[in-house]
């Protein structure tokens, strides 16, 4: 109640403010001219996408194909018009507009190497780089696109802004884990939340109904990056605050591409490329005892139990007949156009994108299934692939000059399948990494059929198993902006993203793994969600010249979001010979769930310029949320930024070799809010047999906490932006420290209570410090010839700061523990080893004096568990009068250790490891085994492995192609790119690959690698044409 | 399993509450929500250390329990089966006898626990005769969940049926202790070993047609009835009295999960104390076989009946490679370190 009060006063006191206001403005600013701006570059030519304004007022826009750009509605009198585009030194002319009269001005732009986007979008608009106290990252997508092996979002945010971290699943279609500035949050999600063309947009990861025991597929991968214009990326608190209460972990504002004034352009585009597995897999170890004609293991064998003359090595994977590894393949054809008047632009574009994943049917798998005429079908063939369509529209209409109406339309569509892995006991992972070191080893349980060297069945029982995806997606927005006044705009964004999904698991009767006694029956089950993200944005912002020198821009504003997700689920088991439909399964099952959350946020912002190089920001929103307690009703965020322009001031004295130096700091709150549920006291509807008669019955499923608050972040960052030597050379500095209080942890119940696992509680503090930089460089900038190269460096620290008095969570693997990282690696360690016996086999023995192994006594913190150390290296040449461009992304993660989980389940379960049964093994890999197999500490510290890696992530050869060859293809201009991905990797890790992850969509912090196939390689080759 | 107990104990309690509030005429119904919480919490005695919190989320506020020793848990079961009992005391309706004899059968039990035969034979004979075809069943249905003692080693080939010799070609890994139940050929246990391997890639399967896959396991039945008076013949030292009980099992054919036994052979006297306390136990784990009380057993030879570990766990290399280990109960798991009263088992002996 006193919130709301207080908000109501709030809002009522501004608006009284601009009352009282607004007499004297419109008085002063009654009369009004209009400003033709011309811009060209250096040659004389036409230059487009120029942001035009009218300094310290909202009168602005964008010049056309023809470089002008029109400004109604300009005050009388002398006006100062900027004229800024990314690539290009800003620049300011003074006018003197005359009421009624057409104003021209023209600007010749310099080039200048290296900027930074001009302009960014914020929770109020669009607003100058300058003007903003935040780092904000930015990446260029449309230029990533064309140039880079980019097949999705995920590749055009991997690497490329400090800060941000990404580790993408490596099936086809699969999502990402996505931390920027580290992670917040041990139990709430720490991804960022998305906004697309000013409206909200779905970003579900691990979106799908069933578990296929790996990564599976994710919203944020439907969209296509060819119809991107631009993305930002809002890191931390300081800048995500007007977004509102999820928006602690960051926001990615994606613009996606608009027309421009001028004749209509084409650009068509087609690429094609494969994909690869180079990695590298294990080899799996049998000891054998020729005698016994058994297998024998190096305990046995010290224990003389048996004896190991021989040992037998072996991989299914690797075998070319046994391997379930092929070559996939992808292609992409695209059209776009893009055109239109001053009074309407439009972009149109089409994709049409197939890729088809490496998993493929093993040879011998082949032969035989083809011998018998059965269960060989495409997805067995080709477990996992996507096939994605995209059309957009997006209009940009002058309804009056002072009225903008933009409509963004996209239809999305695609169908996607996944092979079951990993995690799956039926999936292929299990199989093919669990396998003994030979490949005659039986049949398949009840058949026939040899094992070739998998564990208990092979790739096709795996894979007849079908996992499906379809989406019809369309997310539409309307943006309109209305100036009644000079001083005065209005705006607002309406957007609904709708995503109709159907997923369907298959298992045809007399098909799939012998996993069970009835899994071969057969089950169908097909599940449809709807998942909807809504969203109203309103703003009104006023701009004051309160005295020459000082400029005020209030905004207030209010954002409503709707989420909901709704989802049914047919199915069953025990299928119908020959049925395929839900409706068959012979024991049904039915389930269905409903989600739903709101926010509702007001803001107000106050900007300030003074002399037009100092800018202080000040706001605050206050946020309701319907997944706080009962008790809490509603939260606050403030905000405070300012950003200096010191280089601009006319007692700066600074060598000539530098050109400008910004200063900016920002401080902000905001924060992440609780499960939709999670205060919620729970009961899980369960059917269960009592007295031989089906009966329903409810079981406690969540304890609740009416107490519950969203984790509040408060974040202080600070940095500069300077730039060298004529505009060839900028850095960006950011340091950053935010602190989330009220941390949601997911507090572990004892069992002795006999209730739900886990209970949200806001227990405690959490802590992220570190550093981004941003350093580009033109090297050389000769008309024939250039170098250039970008390093991005990032750094985290985080660090739990306290638990509110409760215990430390205790886990096998890993501790929430004061003065800790939030998700770090725990063990016992090993901290040596001595064959005293002399046999060549560590051993394990209570007597301490035989004792092999020696293990810490307790617990020790063994490291973080996703890097904390981030840097990306882009060099750049072009050559031959700048028509070839070569460039690379070398991405390099340090500061982390990596759970080779594959390797633990292959020594402890599979028996299959060299250190269990080779007696040749390393004593190192024998006492990782010991201490976690026959140690009483049984620990796993020895899979926690250096994660430090460094990988060639992308290298890219595009030429422009020579007139004689665009004519003869009766294009304007044309380009062929040669690029590759995931080229090769150099690491101590000793998994298959140091980003081989299993958990990357299902919101853990704790990645890992667990039988897990590792990232493919593409080669890709385009040609874009332009018409 | 810790927790899936202490869920049955709590929604027991629940249960209790709601039934007391809202539908109190339904007598027979809440006796049996105390025998629930007591057969939870006699297993949970039977199984676990030394230092078991019993801790109660059922009303809105919750309590963290204490450690407390196994011989305390019993005791606590004990009070639980006795307020079932006294809810339907005197009455004559078929639910109410049926929860009656369950609870005094459980009752029972947990006195055999606690090492006082003579006292749970007390117990079986203090009110109107149990049948010997009794029982108290947790039933199955396919529509709404598996017998998992089918499920898991049937058919998903997770579990195999122990034996003293294990390992696969031959089998050649001697087990000490073990019974051989694969190999016995009870019929009691009746175990067809397969060529086939099991989810592992490497064990061969060797399984039991005992349980089927709606088949009901008994909670409690006559049988342990019997078995409770053979124990405390045994008890009592009475060699002739312990084999008198256990020949009227044998010589009496009895339905058993998806079985009926056969008529099988008297005992032949083991001429000793100690040979009847091996024979005895050995026999209780044929009539018990996968019914969850083996370990209690076991840790009662040792507790009771003057054994040790050595000679009554399982112990030698194992045939996957490392040795058996030493302990003779489970361990509360780790996740009960959360709540501030417990640290760890207080002990980890019998």
């Amino acid at each position: 109640m006193r919130s709301s009060l207080t908000r109501a006063a709030l809002c009522g006191a501004f608006l009284a403010a601009i009352a009282a206001g607004t007499p004297r403005i419109v008085a002063a600013q009654s009369a009004t001219g209009t400003i033709v701006v011309t811009v060209k570059d250096a040659a004389g030519a036409p230059l487009p996408q120029v942001q035009v304004a009218i300094v310290n007022t909202l009168v602005g826009g964008q010049t056309g194909d023809d470089g002008k750009a029109t400004l109604r509605g300009a005050a009388t009198g002398p006006q100062q018009v900027r004229a800024l585009r990314i690539g290009f030194a800003e620049q300011k002319r003074t006018v003197t507009v005359v009421a009624g009269q057409v104003t021209q001005v023209e600007f010749a732009l310099q080039a200048v190497a290296v900027t930074l986007n001009a302009v960014v979008s914020t929770a109020t608009g669009t607003t100058r780089r300058v003007e903003v106290g935040n780092s904000i990252g930015t990446i260029d997508a449309a230029s990533e696109t064309k140039l880079k092996p980019i097949s999705n979002l995920q590749d055009l945010l991997n690497a490329r802004t400090p800060g941000v971290q990404l580790s993408t699943g490596t099936q086809s279609g699969t999502g990402a884990r996505v931390r920027i500035r580290g992670q917040g949050s041990l139990n709430l999600s720490n991804d960022p939340i998305y906004v697309i063309d000013g409206v909200r947009m779905t970003s579900n990861n691990g979106s799908f109904a069933f578990f296929t025991g790996d990564a599976q597929a994710s919203r944020v991968v439907d969209i296509n990056p060819e119809e991107i214009e631009s993305i930002e990326v809002v890191k931390g608190p300081s800048a995500a605050t007007l977004y509102g209460t999820d928006a602690a972990n960051g926001v990615i504002v994606i613009t996606t591409r608009r027309g421009r004034a001028g004749a209509p352009r084409w650009n068509v585009y087609s690429e094609t490329g494969v994909l690869a597995d180079h990695n590298p897999y294990p080899t799996n170890f049998t000891g054998w005892d020729g005698t016994t004609n058994a297998p024998c293991r190096l305990p046995g064998e010290s224990a003389g139990t048996c004896n190991i003359d021989s040992v037998r090595t072996y991989s299914p994977i690797i075998d070319p007949d046994a391997t379930p590894i092929g070559r996939g393949s992808r292609s992409q054809t695209g059209l776009q156009l893009s055109g239109g008047s001053e009074a309407l632009r439009y972009f149109i574009g089409f994709e049409n994108e197939n890729e088809t994943g490496v998993f493929k049917l093993p040879k011998f798998e082949e032969r035989q299934l083809d011998s018998l005429g059965v269960g060989n079908h495409f997805y067995t063939r080709r477990p996992n692939a996507l096939d994605k369509q995209s059309f957009r529209l997006n209009m940009n209409s002058a309804i009056s000059p002072k009225l903008d109406v933009a409509v963004s339309s996209n239809y999305i569509r695609s169908t996607s399948r996944l092979s079951n892995s990993s995690n799956a006991t039926a999936g292929i992972g299990s199989q093919a990494y669990g396998g003994p070191g030979y490949r005659n080893n039986g049949l398949v349980s009840g058949t026939n059929t040899p094992l070739n060297g998998y564990r208990a069945w092979t790739p096709a029982y795996s894979w007849q198993e079908l996992y499906q995806q379809g989406v019809d997606r369309f997310i539409t927005s309307l943006n309109a902006q209305w100036r009644p006044f000079s001083w005065m705009q209005n705006r607002v964004n309406i957007g609904n993203d709708f995503t109709a999904r159907e997923d369907n698991n298959l298992r045809l009767r007399g098909e799939g793994a012998p996993l069970t006694a009835t899994y071969r029956l057969g089950a169908k089950n097909n599940a449809r969600a709807g998942i909807q993200n809504f969203s109203v944005d309103l703003g009104s912002t006023s701009s004051y010249q309160a005295l020459p020198w000082i400029n005020t821009k209030t905004t207030v504003g209010m954002q409503y979001v709707h989420f909901a997700f709704n989802t049914n689920n047919a199915g069953g088991s025990e299928l119908s010979a020959g049925s395929q439909q839900a409706g068959a399964n012979a024991l049904p099952s039915v389930s269905e769930s409903a989600v739903t959350a709101r926010t509702l946020g007001f803001f107000l912002e106050e900007a300030i310029a003074f002399n037009d190089r100092l800018f202080v920001t000040l706001a605050v929103r206050t946020d309701q949320n319907s997944a706080f307690g009962t008790d809490f009703q509603s939260v606050a965020y403030p905000k405070a930024s300012v950003s200096w322009i010191i280089s601009d001031e006319s007692w700066y004295r600074a060598p000539a070799w530098t050109d400008n130096l910004r200063i900016r700091a920002a401080f902000g709150e905001s924060g992440v809010q609780p499960g939709p549920n999670d205060a919620l006291r729970a009961f899980a509807a369960a059917q269960t047999n009592v007295n031989g008669a089906d009966t329903p019955g409810l079981q406690f499923s969540a304890i609740g906490n009416n107490a519950l608050q969203p984790e509040t972040s408060r974040e202080f960052e600070v940095g500069f932006e300077l730039g060298l030597l004529s505009g060839r050379y900028n850095v960006d500095l950011t340091y950053y420290n935010k602190k989330t209080r009220d941390a949601l942890i997911s507090a572990i119940v004892p069992p002795s209570l006999g209730a739900a696992t886990n209970v949200q509680r806001n227990l405690g503090a959490t802590q992220n410090t570190g550093f981004e930089l941003l350093a580009r460089g033109q090297i050389v900038d000769r008309a024939w010839w250039g170098a250039d190269l970008t390093i991005s460096a990032s750094s985290n620290k985080n660090e739990l700061l306290d638990l509110g008095g409760t215990p430390a969570q205790i886990g096998v693997n890993n501790r929430v523990t004061e003065g800790y990282p939030l998700a770090g690696w725990w063990g016992r360690p090993i901290t040596g080893w001595d064959d005293r016996n002399g046999d060549g086999i560590l051993t394990y023995n209570a007597n301490d004096a035989l004792n092999e192994v020696f293990v810490g006594d307790s617990a020790v913190f063994l490291g973080y568990s996703t890097p904390r150390y981030n840097m990306a290296i882009t060099p750049g040449v072009d050559l031959f009068n700048r028509k070839l461009r070569i460039s690379a992304l070398i991405d390099r993660r340090d500061g982390n250790r990596y759970y080779n989980n594959t390797e633990r389940i292959r020594c402890a379960s599979r028996l299959n490891c060299n250190g269990l049964n080779n007696p040749r093994a390393s004593f190192e890999e024998q006492a990782m085994v010991v201490a976690a197999l026959n140690h009483p500490a049984r620990t796993n510290a020895g899979y926690m492995q250096p994660g430090a890696f460094t990988r060639l992530r992308e290298i890219s050869v595009s030429y422009e192609l020579p007139s004689v060859l665009t004519n003869a293809l009766r294009s304007k201009n044309a380009s062929l790119t040669f690029a590759a991905r995931n080229v090769a990797t150099w690491t101590r890790y000793r998994g298959v690959d140091p980003e081989n992850d299993f958990t990357v969509t299902d919101g853990g912090n704790f990645p890992q690698d667990f039988q897990t196939f590792g990232p493919a390689s593409f080669f890709i080759l385009r040609l874009n044409l332009g018409f | 399993m810790f927790r899936d107990l202490a869920r049955v104990r709590t929604a027991s309690n629940q249960a209790i509450a709601g039934l007391a509030e809202y539908q109190p005429t339904r007598i027979a119904e809440r006796a049996e929500m105390y025998f629930a919480r007591g057969i939870a919490e006699m297993q949970l005695a039977q199984d676990f250390c030394n230092g078991i919190p019993l801790s109660d989320a059922a009303g809105t506020s919750f309590t963290l329990g204490t450690p407390r020793t196994v011989a305390e848990v019993f005791a606590v079961s004990i009070a639980s089966f006795d307020s079932a009992r006294t809810l339907v005391n005197g009455l004559t309706d078929a639910a109410s006898v049926r929860i009656e004899r369950a609870a005094r059968i459980g009752r029972a039990r947990a006195q055999i626990g606690l090492g006082d035969a003579a006292a749970a034979a007390a117990t079986i004979a203090s009110g109107t005769p149990i049948p010997g075809a009794y029982t108290y069943d947790h039933t199955f249905a396919t529509t709404s969940g598996d017998n998992t003692l089918w499920a898991q080693p049937f058919s998903a080939a997770r579990y195999i049926v122990g034996d003293s010799l294990e390992g696969n070609t031959p089998p050649s890994y001697t087990v000490a202790n073990a019974i051989p139940f694969s190999r016995a050929g009870d019929p009691r246990v009746p175990t067809t070993i397969l060529t086939t391997l099991g989810q592992d890639g490497q064990t061969r399967i060797r399984r039991t047609t005992l349980w089927a896959r709606s088949t009901s396991i008994p909670v409690v039945n006559g049988l342990d009835a019997a078995l409770v008076r053979a124990e405390a013949q045994l008890e009592a030292g009475s060699i002739a009295g312990t084999l008198f009980i256990l020949d009227s099992l044998r010589a009496n054919p009895r339905t058993q999960g998806a079985i009926t036994t056969p008529v099988m052979a008297a005992l032949v006297n083991p001429g000793s104390q100690a040979g009847m306390v091996s024979l005895f136990f050995r026999e209780k784990a044929f009539w018990t076989f996968s019914r969850g009380q083996r370990l209690n057993d076991l840790r009662r030879m040792i507790r009771k009946y003057g054994r040790t570990a050595a000679n009554t766990f399982p112990t030698g290399t194992h045939y996957k490679g490392p040795a058996y280990g030493s302990d003779v109960n489970l361990p509360v798991p780790t996740d009960e370190e959360n709540n501030p009263n417990f640290r760890g088992c207080t002990n980890r002996l019998p």
